[in-house]
């Protein structure tokens, strides 16, 4: 067997098992073999045919009642016991009523009317553990103040916690909570966001309400059913993928990273299939596709540069809207062919641009930013300013360059010299994204995909960061000018987590092969 | 292919019904005990290669290679069943 065909056979297994190498293989193998990507496509498909027969077969009645009956010996017997009884009496029951009953008319009477009720009591008894509780998943991460709501009681969450059908758990602005589920599904609630866990009554399908807010999933493959994601607006149902959701007040926009989701409006009939890296909205009146766009997350991006040849956008902090923000050139700097910024000595700069960023990231208290640079190969021999943010001589924000290190400033109000963090060395004249991030407790940055750095107890020192522009290749001052070019920048209102930070580079990718 | 292709597009949303999963069921009915075994450990039980490796006393390779040859056995059948149909 070759390497390929081993990449394939292991892909077959288990999709999310193979590394971002293997991954790429995998891609460049199926390019250049499109009969190999076409049998690829037809495995997936019988895979996904038996994987529904086989499962269905499952759901055979009496196979469900002992599976949910085992379910209860695992780990709900103190609160179902009594099914485990019912079970008993019902199998005694039932093996006498088969038995000759002698000639007592009143044992054959019992016995019929056993045949009836015990039916009947066992399908009670089953929707009574299906409208009951159940634990679900288990908290994996956790970070500011997430509560749950059981009935009328209401308590903290922490990492450990089982969740269950019927809660609704909420989360402040700023905080995430992760659960995961048995079989690997995992579900990240972001911060300003409330959700109810649920079941499907009938076949014990996974179910999401988000009422609002956001929330990144990555579903397993399901055989119980497919997993539902429910909003005010619409309806997302899928066997097995990555996506996320984000409920606005007015619309409900659904980004699928892996895999196909059927997204369907609320008292509509019309079905959008929504497949990897395209995304849909929905309205109260219609659903449509939305244009893919970078970043992923782009409805808390503060600021984004994607290129000269397109819009340059900060976001008003009284509307909300992203509006257009042009940068400045000053000194030697131009656009690349691909416009990209082309640094030589001169920066570009955006003053309004800072200005409104800083005072939506002020708000939400959490600062992300992407960036995809690529550093002369000459190199920078003196440290070198990538990207600034805030004021001149006292700078909130510095990504630095020094010879092949990369390094973060940030302006910490609390000590006389800003924290320092250092992200490696990086290699001169290729292209790199960089992810950084941060919120009070919590520091993160990632290159190239790869955490370069991390820190759980950051303090956040955004509430006293100042007004200051955004300058692309050189600090405030525009002293410090880097050599190199930049293709792409995104400011964040948001903490950018790894898993975003890699669905956004991948989006780049996507859309700048 | 095509006509694969064709019907796979044509069974809707869901592949649970139409006409490729009645013809699983059929050519899934003709394959050899040891193939709906093997096919039984890895969909109903949802077991990992290697688990079923060990149960059958063989190599979590061997199982993937089998399972794909299963599989490409069962797409030609279903391919044949559809054609016919036509």
């Amino acid at each position: 067997m070759t390497p390929n065909e081993e990449l394939i056979h292991r892909f077959l297994e288990d999709p999310a098992g193979l590394s971002e190498t293997d991954l790429e293989q995998l891609t460049a193998h199926l390019r250049a073999e499109p009969a190999k990507a076409g049998e690829l496509r037809e495995q997936l498909i019988i895979d996904d045919l038996l994987g529904q027969k086989l499962a269905v077969d499952r759901k055979n009645f009496p196979t469900m009642v002992q599976q949910r009956l085992a379910d209860f010996e695992k780990g709900e017997e103190e609160k179902y016991d009594q099914v485990a009884d019912l079970r008993a009496i019902a199998e005694s029951e039932i093996e006498k009523s088969v038995r000759p009953l002698g000639i007592n008319p009143w044992v054959k009477f019992a016995g019929g009317i056993s045949l009836v009720i015990i039916p009947v009591l066992c399908f009670v008894v089953w929707r009574y553990q299906e409208s009951a509780p159940r634990a679900v998943a288990n908290v994996e991460e956790l970070s500011g103040k997430v509560l749950r709501i059981k009935g009328s009681t209401e308590e903290p969450l922490r990492i450990g916690l089982a969740v269950s059908t019927g809660e609704t758990i909420i989360a402040a602005a700023g905080s995430t909570i992760v659960w995961k589920y048995k079989d690997g599904t995992t579900v990240r609630l972001l911060g300003d966001s409330e959700t109810r866990i649920q079941v499907d009554s009938s076949t014990l399908a996974k179910q999401i309400k988000l009422e609002r807010g956001e929330l990144v999933a990555s579903v397993a493959k399901q055989t119980r059913g497919p997993m539902v994601f429910s909003t005010p607006h619409a309806t997302a149902t899928v066997r097995g993928t990555e996506l996320r959701l984000v409920v606005a007040e007015a619309n409900t926009q659904l980004d699928v990273t892996e895999g196909m989701v059927d997204f369907q409006r609320n008292g509509g009939s019309q079905v959008l299939q929504v497949a990897a890296n395209q995304s849909g909205i929905a309205t109260a009146a219609n659903i449509q596709p939305k244009e893919v766009q970078w970043p992923v997350n782009r409805i808390s991006a503060a600021y984004v540069f994607e290129g000269l040849d397109k819009p340059q956008y900060a976001r008003n902090p009284e509307s909300a809207n992203l509006r257009d923000t042009p940068l400045e050139v000053a000194g030697t700097a131009k656009a690349s062919p691909k416009f990209a910024l082309l640094l030589r000595g001169g920066n570009y700069r955006s003053e309004e641009g800072g200005k409104d960023a800083l005072a939506v990231i002020k708000k939400s208290g959490e600062f992300g930013c992407d960036i995809l640079f690529t550093p002369d190969k000459a190199g920078n021999p003196e440290p070198a300013v990538v990207c600034s943010f805030g004021p001149a001589g006292n700078e909130n924000f510095l990504l630095l360059q020094t010879g092949q290190g990369l390094v973060v400033q940030l302006r910490d109000t609390a000590a006389s010299s800003p924290m320092v963090f250092e992200l490696g060395e990086i290699a001169l004249g290729t292209p790199h994204y960089v992810s950084l991030a941060c919120k009070e407790g919590r520091f993160i940055a990632v290159v190239d995909g790869v955490e370069a750095t991390a820190s759980s107890e950051f303090s956040n020192p955004m509430a006293s960061w100042e007004e200051g522009p955004l300058v692309l290749g050189a600090d405030a001052s525009g002293q410090r000018p880097w050599r190199g070019e930049i293709a792409a920048l995104a400011l964040f209102d948001q903490f950018v987590d790894k898993p975003l930070s890699d669905a956004n580079r991948h989006r780049y990718r996507q859309l700048h092969p | 292919m095509e006509i694969f292709l064709r019907a796979e597009q044509e069974g809707g949303t869901s592949l649970s019904e139409g006409p490729m999963r009645h013809a699983l069921d059929g050519c899934y009915e003709k394959l050899p005990q040891q193939s709906r075994k093997m096919l039984a450990l890895k969909y109903e039980q949802e077991l990992p290669s290697a688990t079923i490796a060990e149960r059958l006393k063989s190599t979590a390779e061997a199982i993937r290679v089998a399972l794909f040859r299963i599989r490409a056995n069962l797409k030609e059948c279903i391919a044949s069943t559809l054609a016919a149909e036509a």
